[in-house]
């Protein structure tokens, strides 16, 4: 079972001084009782490489075609939640991303909906102090 | 223009929203903030006083809840979270025979039975069965029978590996006959069947009967508490 670390990759996809995230449908965040605002996200497969999740994710949950801006990621989340009362030490490494092609497939079942918006609009939907930080940090504010 | 039976989107210069009826006893504006900061609360609760319409808040983290007040808006109900860790429950392997796949079919079978056991505000509509279902990936809907009566139902809501309770709720003559605890226990045994780690669930803070149940059956608080906000002009 879980022995209390979880680690997980995302993409921070930029188009034209807007950013791309999610809607996810109440499922697997700290506060997941509804549904809540953030990046394009998700777990690393047997053997894959952290970077190469983050971009697969981008496009199984958004649909968005993208591609590495670079190797390293731009951002690190670190967070502690608690699941059922066991404490999870969470990591997410995000990679800046630029988009080879937008909306090319329909976004996952796990999402609810997509939004690619400004820095203002972001900061006020982002559910997540942690995502808010990382915005502030891509957007330099 | 605000009480609507489907959700609509407005835009304004303050910012994005949604609204619609809250549920069809009770007339009421259920406003979900989609783009707009403080600005947006406060004119929404000038506007509230100006058409003379009570608009209700989507649920709001507790956390998150200091700029609608600073808004003008008040606290209208509160709400728990409530989350049984299913790691420690055994498998059975009971079959579960009450339970299907909730689709919107299924929606006008149920909006009866629910109007039969929620007090007028608390009742869904049927845009607000829609949004449910619309919430998780997959839906299931268990019916409690009682000599051939319908005396409750509990839709599970599942996304990955964790289960929301929906709903869920027994008709008040079959209440205290035990029928609630059968009712959660198939849930329970099935979530565990479906290989889920937990089970989660939205429940009034006032509503004892409910919190006593659902604590009797293994189900703790989590840190997690949501308010729904009320335009100053709801009492």
């Amino acid at each position: 079972m879980n022995s209390g670390v979880d680690f997980a990759a995302g993409g921070i996809v930029l188009l034209e001084q807007k950013i791309l995230i999610v809607k996810n449908k109440r499922g697997d965040s700290p506060e997941d009782s509804v549904s809540w605002w953030g990046y394009p996200k998700g777990h690393m497969e047997e053997g894959e490489k952290p970077a190469d999740a983050a971009v697969r994710e981008v496009f199984e949950e958004t649909g968005f075609e993208v591609k590495l801006k670079s190797n390293k990621p731009i951002a690190e989340s670190r967070y502690e939640i608690s699941r059922d009362g066991e404490k999870v030490q969470k990591t997410v490494w995000f990679y800046e991303m630029e988009v080879i092609e937008s909306f090319k497939n329909e976004p996952d079942d796990e999402i609810e909906e997509i939004a690619l918006v400004d820095f203002a609009s972001a900061f006020d939907l982002l559910t997540h102090e942690e995502d808010k930080k990382i915005l502030k940090y891509v957007f330099n504010k | 223009m605000f009480l609507t039976n489907e959700k609509k989107k407005h835009s304004t210069w303050q910012g994005t929203f949604y609204t619609r009826k809250w549920n069809d006893q009770t007339p009421v504006v259920y406003f979900e903030k989609l783009y707009g900061g403080r600005p947006l609360l406060k004119k929404i609760n000038q506007l509230a006083l100006q058409e003379n319409l009570i608009f209700n808040s989507s649920m709001v983290d507790e956390n998150n809840s200091t700029v609608w007040q600073s808004a003008g808006w008040e606290v209208s109900e509160k709400l728990n979270v409530l989350s049984l860790n299913l790691k420690n429950i055994k498998q059975s392997d009971k079959n579960i025979e009450n339970v299907e796949v909730f689709t919107d079919a299924k929606i006008p079978e149920v909006l009866n039975l629910d109007h039969n056991i929620f007090d007028p505000y608390w009742q869904n509509s049927i845009a607000a069965f829609k949004e449910t279902i619309e919430s998780c990936v997959h839906n299931y809907l268990f019916i409690q029978k009682a000599d051939g009566d319908t005396a409750g139902y509990g839709i599970l809501g599942i996304t990955r590996n964790h289960g929301f309770l929906q709903r869920f709720g027994i008709v008040k003559k079959y209440q205290n006959s035990g029928l609630g605890k059968k009712l959660l226990e198939d849930v329970v045994a099935f979530s565990k069947q479906k290989k889920l780690v937990n089970v989660r669930l939205n429940t009034q803070t006032q509503n004892k009967h409910a919190q006593s149940l659902y604590l009797n059956n293994g189900f703790v608080y989590t840190k997690t508490n949501f308010l729904i906000l009320a335009t100053s002009n709801h009492k």
